[in-house]
């Protein structure tokens, strides 16, 4: 498929039905938290669109965010956004190595000056002028720097390209910055996660190719459909939150019987994602559904905010405040016992 | 402890709010808005309930009260997708499946006929076309 067809062209080319790719738009409006009507227009406007150029630039990384999109194990609805653009440069997926696969690149960017759209994942190095880091003899920064000039709009993809991420943590050897830090005159979207929610990057790549456009963002550059609500808003564990029934170890009874994990160290009343509601590996689990709590990497610096295991503490990760709001929101199953809760977190946070 | 057995383990399934709150007969009525509106002005909606927060409990008194009809099917595109009408015509219960069976959408239809089964204008096209050439380049075996 050339990038010239339109996408409903391709798609039928490859043998994906009209249906098919009509349950794909409903989901992506759900996700996307789109009225439902819109999945029709949206199969309407994707069909007759092109396909776009997208360059993926990975700097330093640990290939999860592109596992985290790759790792299915059938045609899943988040997967078969590869059938809808025109990848054309991405390390680990193409077959070209060397020369060839920047020529890739340089053809892309020239081809589609203004037009493509950059995904990065990775924080980029600037310590000793990059060294840490560098493609083909070139650092990152060079890179990065080219190939946002030609991009209609970058996609942060993962906490490192977002926040930093891991390469930035104390010490920081490399000098560690986000994309944002390095590029100022273009749209760019955080899609933070250590590593997002694989329908995550397709919703937010599905919402440009719809409506031309970047969805709308939180203060930190996340899209809101995503990341408009903490882990702990949207729990299923948060009614024992409100009765003031936790976990104390990892092997106790309140562990064994699925009370909430907060005095274990869970992050989510601070951590806004959507794995309580999306949820990971086809729908299947996600860590606290699985007796671990949230580590909040989605958030800036949750590499350096203490240890994973301590409840949250005020120093790092806010104030008893926030957390009292974080409890007055969602479901309430009992006034008391809210209140009691709160009474309760708020001593945890104050380490009394 | 000698076997892995041996280890006192029970696995806790995550106790749900499993009892009904309001929000399945607020449902309702949105359904009577959306009925409404089909029957006077044929316009169709859906609603999605996977972005409704629904217990258990509700989306259970959700099927009680709407029941089934007569009329069921299934789509196999990128996973099952399962249709069947509710005992009020033209209200549609529509679960979209991905290939491992885990549920990637979830609504209520309010429609004469839902959107995913109506054979597409491309489509009739594609298959009128096949079916020509078919005809014109195969033989009659039985004659």
């Amino acid at each position: 498929m050339n990038a010239g067809t339109t996408l409903g062209e391709g798609l039928a080319q490859r043998g994906v039905s009209r249906r098919a790719f009509l349950k794909f738009c409903t989901a992506m409006a759900s996700v996307l938290a789109l009225p439902p009507e819109m999945a029709g227009v949206m199969a309407q406007t994707l069909a007759n669109a092109r396909r776009p150029s997208v360059i993926w630039l990975p700097f330093q990384e640990c290939t999860g965010c592109t596992e985290s999109l790759t790792r299915s194990h059938s045609p899943t609805v988040e997967g078969m956004i590869f059938d809808m653009i025109s990848l054309d440069y991405q390390e680990t997926l193409m077959a070209a190595a060397g020369t060839a696969a920047e020529s890739a690149r340089e053809q892309a960017m020239r081809d589609n000056y203004g037009k493509y759209l950059l995904l990065v994942d990775g924080s980029v190095p600037t310590a000793a002028g990059g060294v840490y880091s560098t493609i083909g003899g070139r650092s990152n920064v060079d890179l990065l720097q080219e190939a946002a000039k030609g991009a209609a709009a970058i996609v942060a993809v993962g906490s490192c390209a977002a926040f930093g991420g891991i390469p930035k943590a104390n010490p920081d050897p490399t000098g560690a910055v986000p994309v944002s830090e390095l590029v100022r005159d273009k749209p760019i979207v955080n899609v933070s996660g250590c590593p997002p929610i694989p329908v995550v990057i397709t919703g937010v790549l599905v919402h440009y190719l719809t409506f031309g456009t970047l969805p709308d963002l939180d203060a930190l550059g996340r899209p809101k459909a995503f990341y408009g609500e903490t882990i702990h808003d949207r729990c299923y564990r948060r009614p024992f939150y409100e009765q003031g029934k936790f976990a104390k170890t990892f092997d106790d009874e309140g562990a064994r019987s699925g009370w909430c994990l907060y005095e274990l160290g869970c992050k989510g009343p601070v951590t806004y994602n959507a794995c309580a509601t999306l949820k990971w590996n086809d729908g299947i689990s996600f860590p606290i559904q699985s007796g671990h709590g949230c580590l909040g990497c989605s958030e800036p610096d949750f590499w350096d905010k203490g240890s994973f295991y301590k409840a949250l503490p005020t120093a790092a990760w806010g104030t008893a405040k926030t957390l009292g709001t974080a409890a007055a929101v969602g479901v309430a199953v009992g006034a008391a016992a809210a209140y009691a809760a709160r009474r309760r977190q708020d001593r945890i946070v104050k380490g009394d | 402890v000698t076997r892995l057995e041996d280890i006192p383990v029970r696995v806790a399934e995550p106790q749900r709010p499993a009892s009904a709150t309001s929000a399945w007969r607020a449902l309702l009525h949105e359904i009577e808005a959306g009925l409404t509106a089909l029957a006077q002005h044929d316009r169709a909606t859906a609603i999605d309930l996977r972005r409704i927060p629904l217990t258990d409990g509700d989306l259970a008194a959700l099927r009680d009260a709407l029941g089934s009809g007569e009329v069921s099917a299934t789509v196999d595109a990128l996973g099952p997708t399962r249709i069947h009408e509710t005992r009020f015509a033209g209200v549609w219960w529509v679960t979209h499946c991905n290939a491992e069976g885990a549920i990637v959408g979830e609504l209520i239809e309010i429609a004469r006929c839902p959107s995913l089964l109506p054979a597409g204008e491309e489509d009739l096209a594609d298959g009128l076309s096949r079916l020509r050439t078919e005809l014109a380049t195969t033989t009659d075996t039985h004659a």
